[in-house]
């Protein structure tokens, strides 16, 4: 007789990972590169809109010093680089320095790095709820406490803030930082408004946090006005960079293929991060710190962003027009001002989850809500990218996608009426029907 | 050497399965020096296959539209030999409705089970029939749709007030869902092959252990999630019965070429649940597993089922 032990190892691996599944809508994610779907899912900038010709220019200009594009580098990045890194900065209107500006391997890189720096096991994270996943992921592995902050159309509420840190630390439980995307947050494409902006600086005083202010949409405002960045007023206070650490991407004014992003702090933490990323990777990969290096040096990459940015307000346009006219009046959307995510709640009792194979089997597909929530909330809400899709196909999305909704409803519906009746009819008068609630939110 | 085509993909939720399954017989066959196209479901997939014009398709689709007869009439309609079950035996198999149907005609042991549709629940009210139904049948009990294989949808549910969220979510995947009455024993798959002019064979018993909980689609496809012991271990006696009982299905539904028969051992009675004429070829997957227990290589497994192709079919 022969037990066959697929994984024979199981014994050796470490708790952290044990512990780490595949999500069940990442099993239903991977239906989605069957032909003729169309995809509200990915978190994609359009990299088609940059061109063959572009590229090959900036790849023509490494070449010329082609030995350091294919050597090492300084853990922290070339100089180069982060002259640009500056620049892009000062954009946002941020003060930074070079020496404050650390090269990672995309923003994501960054979350890891912070969370390995401050993070040990049992600490808590204060951030918003609904937040991004990538950052649930990379910070699983530390194994801290989430903590999510309710929010509303203008951000994570500062009052709950407070509320969470008080009961949290009553409980004798270390809270290291708190973690926020203050522009067109990623899932909701909420933008934090500017008076709370300070006030979380603020709270994180009185508490002695780091905020970790992870920026990679802040550029992709296509309307209103760009709100300071949580690092620019923490300067302007005259404290320089001490308790934000920022992350920024070339991921999404550039492109997600060069994998660069970075970190900018204070010299302190810095180093600690430093230490993390040579037992990481050594160094970002040269090659591309080179090609951005000469892409921005060279080329009116604010222009390539503007374009981009058109793209984006047109898609965002048919997405909420589309919106306005098909779905239900019990469902509910966030008007982002730019970045590439709507976020849609449904009625509490309906599960996007359970929902997503019917709207796969449609030909549509979105971000069910509950990955966003480090334990269960969120099941009744979606998110929807438009900037990868065209026009005509995110109209079509939103359309078939509200008969998913639709049906949904109807057979909710059918099936309460149905076990009320039978159940009623069962039942001693004054006795209540059996509950058939939601698990949303 | 033969020109051939392998299909894989598809639009079922086992997609990626799918892919998997393919992408290893292609593998397979090419090592068996046979010339090999693999192709996708899409709207040129017909006239693909015109053009190619090849010797037999490998048929390496999972789920409705590819295991359930769509692709099988096609490719009698062009005329191309093709492996595994034909139409009608793929839609008895792929519907558990009918499977089940058919197997309680013919005297197999299945768990008893209700079914509602879609329709009935919107035109008729038949919600209202969901309790006695699942009072006939006890708690607790599993709700599935009808149509729609590697554990999608499926809820086992305890009690009365867990029973219209498990439907809920089974209608997500299919218009027709069953209840069934849960039945607890050794899980056992049961890979069958037909190689030409042979009876169908069973290739060997498969215990399926999962290291937590139910055999869902996670552990399904997740190295080092679950055991399998091979073969079974169950007394010699039972192991016989299960072996006849899933035999018996096999030709009762009118498979050919190769199917795996799930079965729970519960006490003396060897439930039948379903029928997979589609059974993964991945390298978790059972089929593979136990021809490789028994010796076969998977090269050999791979060619066996493909030489069945070739010779035809009795209607079914």
């Amino acid at each position: 007789m022969s037990i066959i032990d697929l994984d024979r190892f199981d014994f050796l691996y470490a708790n952290r990972v044990k512990g780490m599944k595949s999500a069940a809508t990442r099993d239903l994610m991977a239906t989605l590169s069957r032909p003729g779907i169309i995809s509200l899912a990915g978190g994609f900038p359009d990299t088609r809109a940059f061109g063959e010709e572009a590229f090959r220019e900036i790849y023509y200009n490494v070449a010329a010093d082609s030995a350091q594009a294919l050597q090492y580098g300084p853990t922290g990045g070339l100089e180069g680089i982060k002259d640009v890194i500056v620049d892009v900065m000062e954009a946002e209107n941020t003060g930074a320095r070079q020496e404050d500006t650390f090269i990672t391997t995309g923003a994501q890189q960054g979350l890891d790095l912070v969370g390995k720096v401050f993070l040990d096991e049992g600490d808590a994270v204060l951030c918003e709820g609904p937040t991004y996943a990538g950052a649930l992921n990379a910070f699983a592995a530390y194994r801290p406490r989430i903590i999510h902050v309710p929010m509303d159309r203008a951000g994570m509420i500062p009052v709950a803030a407070r509320e969470a840190l008080k009961s949290i630390r009553k409980r004798g439980i270390h809270v290291k930082f708190i973690y926020t995307v203050p522009n067109f947050q990623n899932p909701t494409g909420v933008t934090l408004a500017v008076e709370r902006r300070y006030e979380l600086l603020e709270i994180a005083h009185e508490h002695d946090l780091i905020i970790l202010e992870d920026n990679p949409y802040g550029m992709l405002r296509f309307e209103g006005e760009a709100l300071p960045t949580i690092a620019s007023l923490e300067q302007e206070s005259g404290a320089g960079a001490d308790r934000v650490v920022y992350l920024g991407t070339f991921s999404k004014i550039f492109a997600p293929g060069v994998r660069l992003g970075w970190v900018h702090a204070q010299p302190g933490i810095l180093h600690k991060i430093n230490i993390g990323k040579q037992g990481a990777d050594i160094c970002s990969s040269n090659l591309s710190q080179m090609l951005i290096y000469s892409y921005f040096r060279h080329a009116d990459w604010r222009s390539y962003v503007r374009r981009l940015m058109m793209i984006n307000k047109e898609r965002r346009d048919t997405m909420l027009d589309a919106l306005a006219e098909y779905m239900p009046n019990e469902v509910h959307w966030t008007h982002p001002e730019g970045g590439l995510f709507i976020w849609a709640t449904l009625p509490s009792y309906l599960d996007a989850t359970a929902m997503l194979p019917r709207a796969v089997a449609k030909n549509v597909a979105y971000v069910p809500g509950e990955g966003f929530y480090s334990g269960g909330a969120g099941k009744n809400c979606m998110r929807l990218n438009f900037s990868f899709v065209e026009p005509e196909s995110i109209r079509r999305g939103i359309e078939l996608l509200s008969e998913v909704i639709r049906e949904r409803m109807e057979l909710r519906g059918d099936l309460e009426r149905g076990v009320r009746s039978a159940t009623l009819g069962k039942r001693p008068t004054g006795t209540p029907a059996a509950s058939i609630h939601p698990q949303g939110q | 050497m033969a020109r051939l085509v392998v299909l894989m993909g598809g639009h079922s939720m086992e997609r990626d399965v799918s892919f998997v399954t393919g992408r290893r017989v292609a593998h397979a066959l090419e090592r068996l020096e046979h010339e090999v196209h693999t192709l996708d479901i899409e709207e040129t997939t017909t006239q693909r296959l015109i053009e190619l014009a090849p010797e037999a398709a490998f048929v390496c689709l999972h789920g409705p539209g590819g295991e359930d007869g769509t692709v099988q009439a096609l490719l009698e309609t062009l005329g191309i030999p093709y492996t595994g079950s034909g139409p009608l035996s793929s839609i008895r198999c792929l519907d558990k409705d009918y499977a089940k149907r058919a197997m309680q005609a013919a005297g197999i042991p299945t768990p008893p089970m209700r079914t509602f549709l879609r329709r009935a629940m919107n035109e008729m009210g038949a919600a209202a029939a969901l309790e006695p139904a699942a009072e006939y049948l006890g708690y607790p009990l599993a709700v599935k749709p009808a149509r729609e294989g590697s554990s999608f949808g499926l809820s086992r549910v305890e009690e009365p007030e867990a029973l219209i969220e498990a439907v809920y979510e089974a209608f997500g995947y299919d218009a027709k869902i069953l209840l069934e009455r849960w039945v607890t024993g050794a899980e056992i798959s049961v890979p069958i092959l037909e190689p030409v002019g042979e009876e169908p064979e069973v290739l060997g018993l498969v215990e399926i252990r999962p290291r937590e909980g139910a055999y869902n689609f996670e552990a399904k496809y997740t190295p080092g999630a679950t055991d399998f012991a091979i073969p079974a271990e169950i007394p010699v006696e039972a192991a016989k019965r299960v072996e006849e009982i899933a035999l018996n299905t096999y030709q009762i539904l009118g498979c050919s070429g190769f199917a795996r028969v799930d079965t729970i051992l519960e006490s003396e009675t060897p439930w039948i649940l379903d029928v997979k004429t589609i059974p993964g070829f991945t390298e978790t997957s059972t089929l593979p597993l136990a021809a490789e227990a028994a010796g076969i290589s998977f090269e050999r497994l791979v060619e066996a089922i493909l030489e069945a192709a070739f010779t035809g079919r009795s209607p079914g």
